[in-house]
């Protein structure tokens, strides 16, 4: 056995659950049709209004989870993995700081700690897993390009959009990002599946 | 100091053999995984990626815990920790070999 097979089913052993791209794809789709409808549709879109819109576009994902999570379990199995029990701990303290970065510093536009955290996740994961999941930049792209427009100094955003616009492009660059997650596993586990790997136990 | 090829003939037999190596392997990186996952990571038959986990688990490498999820039966796998020892060993081994074999220089033949 090579090692970069084994390199392989280690890579998709660890990451199989982040692979399930189907349910981030649905989540992206959902933002977008959501919070763009409201920008586009409202005479006089609003942040607050942004907010309410991106929540309103969980239902149809929490809808559509069960159907996704029987697919991938029948379809690619199931395997559990330890939880981090730091994971917790990590969100609320972010979501303190983010909070006071917001308060406190009038120049970060709504939302900026938030796609700013999204750009360098991203920016973590294409580096993590290079050169697999190198379409992770595009994200950290998408992410930088709406927080400059958004931004108060030479940004192109009326205030009143900046949230709208920011959840427009994080939940458009999830759809690709994805569906590309979902085309890895689907790769990575036909790559796998060479007949290889088919000898008699000795 | 053992030669590489000392170190080759002591490698675990139970975990060096290609299928068996390739189970491990996707075990080490999750708590457990059902029988249809290890199927599709490994390419292997139902037969015998059977008869493997059998060894494995005769060997006390992994444990097989048999649960129904609503009126479904699934087959999970985990790794033990005296598996999870035997890996690491083996790993530990197999670079000792790779390190070794580079250290050697091929014989001049006239």
């Amino acid at each position: 056995m090579d090692e970069h097979r084994l390199g392989r089913i280690r890579l998709l052993s660890a990451r199989f659950h982040e692979l399930q791209g189907l349910r981030v794809a649905l989540a992206g789709a959902c933002m977008t049709l959501v919070v763009g409808g409201y920008v586009i549709v409202t005479p006089h879109p609003t942040n607050d209004g942004a907010i309410v819109a991106m929540l309103a576009s969980f239902v149809p994902v929490v809808a559509g989870m069960p159907r996704l999570n029987r697919y991938y379990a029948t379809t690619f199995g199931r395997q559990v993995w330890t939880r981090s029990r730091k994971l917790p701990l990590v969100l609320g303290i972010y979501m303190v700081v983010s909070w006071s970065l917001n308060v406190g510093i009038p120049a970060i536009p709504a939302g900026g700690p938030t796609v700013g955290t999204v750009g360098l996740v991203s920016l973590w994961v294409a580096i993590r897993d290079w050169p697999w999941r190198a379409y992770y930049l595009g994200a950290t792209a998408a992410v930088a390009i709406g927080f400059t427009a958004s931004a108060p100094v030479g940004g192109l955003l009326p205030p009143n959009l900046t949230l709208g616009v920011m959840f427009v492009l994080l939940g458009s660059s999830m759809v690709p990002i994805g569906l590309l997650d979902h085309l890895l596993l689907v790769k990575l586990v036909k790559d796998a599946q060479q007949p290889q790997a088919a000898t008699d136990a000795p | 100091m053992p030669t590489p090829f000392e170190y080759l003939a002591s490698f675990d037999r139970l975990v060096h053999e290609p299928a068996r190596l390739a189970i491990l392997t996707a075990l080490s990186a999750c708590e457990k995984a059902d029988f249809i996952f290890l199927r599709n990571l490994t390419g292997l038959t139902k037969g015998n990626l059977s008869s493997h986990l059998g060894k494995l688990e005769q060997g006390g490498l992994v444990a097989i815990e048999k649960t129904f999820e609503g009126k479904q039966p699934i087959t999970y796998v985990g790794l033990t920790g005296e598996g999870r020892d035997a890996l690491k060993a083996y790993w530990k081994r197999f670079d000792s070999v790779r390190k070794g074999l580079r250290r050697l220089k091929p014989l001049r033949t006239v």
